[in-house]
């Protein structure tokens, strides 16, 4: 019988772990929610409980494909960080499923995931600093995530619901690009995360009406949030192509402007635009070649 | 950080005792011990390198550039022999800045996170002449596994005025085991990862 790793070749292999399980857990996990729109024909309660949930399970499914399930309590930042995006998924699930006030929301539920999560993925790193520079370090890199969710969500609701998942994606790959240049496990991850917006972007786009909402805005800025800051202080990547990623979704508010642009020019000029700054930060964040050894 | 316990075996079983050894030859009369005296691992004359199989082809090697640790023994009593060796995950290197660099990131060592590896002994042996088995607990990448091994004692001399006595060591572990496994599945870097250490001890004032 002929060894998977002599018949899949090694690059095909690592790219295929990293994009079929956040596709497959996305198929399942939306043809859910695609049978039960067909049943429940209008007034839909609850409407886009599955994008968070899909972003969420199918990262952490990417995850595990890659290296393992991470053990509990988890040991390297990553691992932690896959438990809370996880998490936040299906916190965020729950909140679209059942909504309860935004200020709960807000004030309560974003900036405790976002703390949780920069703790986890930061904890270990505690050990070489002092408490302030913990506290600060902690503090910026959940205030940092709060933000790219707050942006993500504004973009979101300004403009149609696949292209704000399509600026996601794009944003995410372009996290990839660079991410990789440090490690190639955060740069899979980061594909991942494209994979699992783009098949949000797709569902969108079929169905016209489920978008990105809060759940998923904050699922996703934890995620790719997340990855930017284990770049930056697992891999030492480059701040600013980090930064330009991070802040990639702020074109996806672009798209609403001008608003007399016809719908479809305003969702090309904000992808465009998304491809644009993406494609620069991997100019200058992509050395030659990292793994030419 | 690497903690090893060994004993020079070999006086041990001149003196009669074997490290299990409460009591004296008879077995009635507790043996008096003599007091334990305790080492540190010369960091300059201690290496510590690895091989792992890459594209399953050929053994590519590498080195841990900084070793510190600390061992304690009683000539006549190898039960109180302590070893604990301590490797500095940043000081990796293998020829190749782009690949050390790799090697220190979060596909391998996470050295930012993980600063040092461990081994602390638990319990030695004899295992032959001048040679220790060794048992003790790896502690890589926050994850700790129980690892056997079999030290050489290499010799004893003095420089600079101090005594010093030296161990070599070379055992195998499985890198996925502790939570490394880039490339593993892929067969594109092996999952063996051999570790060999000559440790030279300096007796401590």
């Amino acid at each position: 019988m002929l060894d998977a790793a002599v018949v899949i070749d090694p690059l095909v292999g690592q790219v295929a772990r990293g994009v079929v399980p956040p596709v497959v857990v996305a198929a399942v996990l939306l043809g859910v929610e695609w049978v039960r729109l067909r049943r429940v024909k209008s007034g839909l309660p609850g409407r886009g409980w599955a994008l968070p949930v899909a972003m969420g399970a199918g990262w952490f499914a990417a995850l595990a494909a890659l290296e393992q399930v991470p053990p509990l309590p988890p040991i390297t930042g990553i691992q932690g960080l896959g438990w809370a995006v996880l998490a936040i998924g299906g916190v965020a699930s729950i909140d679209a499923r059942w909504p309860r006030s935004g200020l709960l929301w807000w004030v309560g539920v974003v900036p405790a995931a976002t703390l949780a999560t920069a703790w986890l993925l930061l904890r270990r790193l505690w050990q070489g600093w002092t408490a302030t520079e913990a506290m600060t370090q902690t503090g910026l890199a959940a205030v940092g995530m709060m933000g790219l969710a707050v942006l993500v969500e504004i973009g979101a609701r300004r403009g149609p619901g696949w292209v704000a998942a399509a600026v996601l994606s794009v944003a995410a790959t372009g996290g990839a690009l660079v991410l990789a240049a440090g490690s190639a496990l955060q740069g899979q991850l980061a594909g991942a995360l494209a994979a699992s917006a783009g098949c949000v972007a797709a569902w969108s786009w079929l169905d016209g009406r489920d978008r990105i909402g809060r759940g998923a805005s904050l699922t996703f800025g934890c995620a790719l949030g997340g990855l930017l800051l284990a770049g930056r202080h697992f891999s030492e990547v480059e701040p600013i192509p980090l930064l330009a990623i991070g802040f990639v979704p702020v074109c996806a508010m672009l798209g609403a402007v001008p608003r007399r642009w016809p719908r479809w020019c305003r969702a090309l000029a904000a992808l465009a635009i998304a491809a644009l700054i993406a494609g620069l930060a991997v100019a200058f964040g992509a050395p030659e070649d990292p793994y030419g050894y | 950080m690497i903690k090893l316990m060994v004993l020079p075996l070999g006086v041990a079983l001149a003196a009669g005792l074997g490290p299990w050894s409460e009591t004296g030859p008879t077995g009635t009369t507790p043996t008096p011990r003599a007091a334990a005296t305790t080492y540190a691992v010369d960091t300059v004359h201690s290496s510590g390198i690895f091989r792992v199989k890459h594209a399953g082809a050929a053994y590519f090697y590498g080195r841990f550039d900084h070793l510190e640790g600390d061992m304690m023994f009683d000539p006549e009593d190898l039960g109180a022999a302590k070893l604990e060796i301590r490797v500095k995950t940043e000081s990796v290197h293998t020829g190749a800045e782009n690949r050390d660099k790799h090697l220190r990131g979060s596909d391998f060592l996470e050295a930012k996170q993980f600063p040092w590896a461990t081994f602390t002994s638990s319990s030695v042996k004899a295992a032959g002449d001048d040679t220790f088995e060794v048992t003790g607990e790896l502690e890589l990448r926050g994850v700790k596994k129980p690892v056997t091994m079999t030290a050489r004692h290499t010799g004893e001399g003095e420089s600079r005025g101090t005594r010093r006595i030296g161990f070599e060591t070379s055992f195998a572990i499985q890198r996925s085991d502790f939570g490394v496994s880039y490339g593993v599945k892929d067969g594109a870097l092996g999952d063996e990862v051999t570790l060999t250490f000559g440790l030279e001890m300096v007796e401590k004032e």
